[in-house]
Formats: structure tokens, sequence, C-alpha cells
């Protein structure tokens, strides 16, 4: 009987957790940076999202909750890990209702052509972003979830969510058009 | 429409997340301001990129395994200390308020039709989310490839089940690209298609109940289809029953085209399959 429950624990685990160990993976490569900090960081996940499957009440929402589990565990490996990750300021982010004015002056600013940028550089741009930023980005783009979803995961308003994610996508633009041209890098 | 708000709207609008007529309002103001259509591209492009990024990794095949083998030995006994996660209430998949009223709206609109048509919901949503997409100055798409095995792969992921993309064999027919969406705010793949110079729309779901509502029925080579017409627009869905999907397609393009395309995609053998792989011997049978 216990075995029989074990069996059909194991097939919904693979049903409903490890149908996204290719999302998890790739989030967890921007997160870390490293590959094998990232297939560390995905194992951990998957072993926890096993351990707790018996919260799992909704199956369609499985890919949110185990990114929920995959953004706790790279928390409290990065809390637990001398270097603490660029996390930007409270103020920084949560001053971050947007104003009209700012998208409109932002997207003439920054609008230059980056059509002929490595998707390499993509990478790098990623992974030099500020952590709160960084999520944000790698929730929408890596793993496509909607706003809302991505307020579940990180426990913020919908707003925060849509600041951080133009915030993060005009660091990026910045950061592309710099490594493209040098010379136009702050001094 | 201003500049201005067709600015602060643009995440938004890029990202899926607008209420279908707000999009339609974008795309007035994108017909005739050039400085917006270059702002936009030039956004559409950084998206791009990040897409083209994110498909670019693959796991390794010896991380499952290696997952397996620890969750198989935590399974065999109890941890002392249980983890706690996050339990996260499910809100669903879609397209804010994409109601169906307005959809109704949208495509009576754009098609200017006052046709003879009484048309289901399903066939109401499939039209208008084949405008959605696959109309305006770029076609509303997540991942841009012609590459069926990567698109599959990629829908698959943000899905969680498998989809079957038919096999294209001629010089002018080619997938555009894709993204995900829902239908009857059930999880929906999108397929963007040219076939003979013409757009066509392919969907994946999940069966639906009273998707027959308004639809005709016809059997062709065996094949059990279902075809409406709406405003321009010709519609088809069937049922793929040993997978438990339905696909639909739409086109301006006539009903022939859509029912060859149903056929191709029915024969196209057995869909891809997700990554599921063999569960450990003692564990699967308990």
């Amino acid at each position: 009987m216990e075995a029989d429950a074990g069996g059909r624990k194991l097939e919904r685990f693979g049903n409903d957790v490890l149908v996204y160990v290719t999302d998890l993976y790739r989030a967890a490569l921007r997160l870390t940076g490293r590959v094998s900090d990232a297939e560390d960081l995905v194992q951990e996940t998957c072993l926890r999202a096993f351990e707790c499957l018996e919260q799992l009440k909704h199956p369609p929402a499985a890919k949110v909750w185990v990114f929920s589990i995959l953004r706790s565990v790279f928390l409290r490996q990065a809390e637990r890990a001398s270097s603490r990750p660029a996390l930007v300021s409270l103020e920084d982010i949560d001053a971050s209702r947007l104003i009209a004015s700012e998208t409109l002056q932002d997207a003439y600013e920054n609008f230059l052509p980056v059509q002929q940028t490595l998707v390499d550089e993509v990478r790098r741009a990623i992974l030099k972003l500020p952590l709160a930023y960084r999520e944000a980005i790698i929730l929408a783009h890596i793993a496509g979830f909607s706003y809302r979803e991505m307020a579940q995961i990180l426990g913020v308003p919908l707003g925060t969510v849509m600041s951080r994610l133009f915030r993060a996508r005009r660091m990026l633009r910045t950061s592309l058009r710099e490594s493209r041209n040098p010379s136009e890098a702050p001094r | 429409m201003t500049c201005q708000q067709f600015l602060g709207a643009l995440d938004p609008y890029l990202d899926d997340e607008l209420p279908v007529t707000e999009v339609l309002d974008m795309h007035e103001h994108l017909a005739v301001c050039e400085a917006c259509r270059r702002i936009i591209e030039s956004e559409a492009t950084v998206r791009s990129l990040l897409t083209a990024d994110a498909v670019q990794d693959t796991p390794p095949d010896s991380l499952r395994a290696r997952v397996l083998q620890r969750v198989g030995a935590a399974g065999l006994g109890p941890r002392d200390a249980r983890p706690r996660a996050p339990w996260l209430g499910f809100l669903p998949v879609g397209l804010a308020g994409l109601g169906l009223m307005g959809l109704l709206v949208v495509v009576a609109v754009i098609a200017g039709g006052k046709g003879p048509e009484v048309p289901g919901p399903l066939a109401a949503e499939l039209a208008a989310k084949h405008l959605l997409y696959s109309e305006g100055p770029r076609p509303a798409l997540a991942l841009t490839t012609a590459d069926a095995t990567q698109m599959t792969a990629w829908l698959e992921g943000r899905l969680g089940f498998s989809v079957r993309l038919p096999r294209l064999s001629r010089p002018d027919e080619r997938l555009v690209g894709g993204r995900a969406s829902t239908i009857a705010d059930v999880p929906a793949g999108y397929l963007l298609y040219e076939r003979h110079g013409r757009r066509v729309s392919l969907f994946v779901t999940q069966p639906l109940p009273s998707a027959k509502l308004g639809w005709t029925e016809r059997v062709v080579d065996g094949v059990e289809l279902y075809t409406a017409a709406l405003g321009g627009l010709k519609l088809v869905w069937w049922e793929d029953e040993a997978e438990h999907r339905l696909y639909a397609a739409a086109s301006t393009g006539g009903e022939r085209e859509l029912v060859e395309l149903a056929l191709l995609c029915v024969r196209s053998g057995q869909p891809s399959r997700l990554d599921r792989p063999a569960l450990p011997s003692a564990m699967s049978n308990g």
C-alpha cells in the first residue's frame, strides 16, 4: 500500500515537476551564472518539490509553484554563501511606480539599434543585472510567466513586477549599447 | 491615442498583457506613427534576443537521472526535517480582459462581417486571436523560428503537454514562429505559418466542452473535422483523441487549404514527447 503511494507520488512528480526541468535549468543558469551551480540548484529544487508535493493541490499551478521553490532555494543558498548577491535597495525597487514621462524619455533616449547584438552579449548583460531585475527578466523571458504569475512567485504587487521589468529592460538596453559602443559608457 | 499613452502601454502590449481593445488602439496608433513604429521594432528586437538566448541551453541528460536518483532515495524513507515551500494559489494563465463579448465585437469590427454565420464561442475566440497575433505591423510572436523541433520544445516547456506540428514539404510553406496563448482560459500553443503567401494560424490545446457549437461536421479521408466561417476567415478544428488534444486552424484562405493543413498535422506521426524519463523501476511500480 505504502509502496503504491510512493509510486504514485513519483509518477506525479514526473508529470508535474520534472517536465519543467529544462526551464528550471535555464533559469538557474542565469541566476547562478555557472553550470555546476545551476545543476545543484535544480537538483535541490526538485528534491524539495518532491518532499512537499502534497502541497501542490492544483497541478496546473505546478510551474509557478516549482519556480517559487527554485527562488526560495536560491535565495537561501545565496544567503548562506559569504558573497551576497547584488541586491538593489528596497528604495530603488519600490519607489518604482512608473510615470508616463519616464517611459517616454526612456524610449527616446535609449532608442538605438541593437539588431547586431550577439546572443552571448545578451547572456552577459543578464548576468550583470542586480538580482531583483535579473529575476524579473528570467521569469518573463526564460520561463514565460505572466505578470500575475510573476507577482505570485516574487511576492510583490503587479505594479512592482511591471516596474522591475521595465527597468530591467532599460538596464539591458544600456548594457548592450555600451558593449557595442564602449565609447558611450558613462565615465 | 498619443505617443505618450502608446509608450506607457508598450511593455504590457509586447508582453501580451493588454486587453484586446487596447491592443487595437495600439495598432491604430502604429499605423499612423512612424516614430513609435521604430521604437516598437527596437523593443521587439531586444525581446527576440532574450528569447533566442533563452532557448540556447539544455540541461545535460545526466541531470534528470541525478534528480530522479535523489528523489528516489528521498522517497524510500522520510526525511527528518521537511523543508517548507510556499504554497501559492493558482490563477489561470490568460489574456487579461479578453472576454467573449469583447472578442465578438472585435471580430465583427475587424472582419467587417455581417455574414450569415452565427459563430460559436470557440470560432469567435480563434478568429480574434488569429487576427490579433498574425495581423498588424509584425506578428505578435514570442519565438520566431522556422525550426519545428525548436518550436515544439519551447512550446512544450510552456504548456506542459506534447504538441504535434505538421510536417511541411513544399517550398512555399514555412513555420514563422509561435507563442503561448489560451483558448477558453485553457493554456494553448499558437503557431503561425505562411502557406502559399498566406498567414495561417494553428492552435493546440486540450479538448473543450461545447466546442462543436456553431460548427459544421465533415469527414475527410477518415478524419473528423469541424469547419466554420466568420467574416472573411475560414476556421477548422479537429481532435487527436489518442493524445487528448484539440487542434484548430484559421486563415483568410480557402477551407480546402485549412483541411489540407489539418490532414498534414494528423498524418505527421507521433507527437514529440515531453522529457519524461523512465522512472526508477523500484519506485514506478511502488
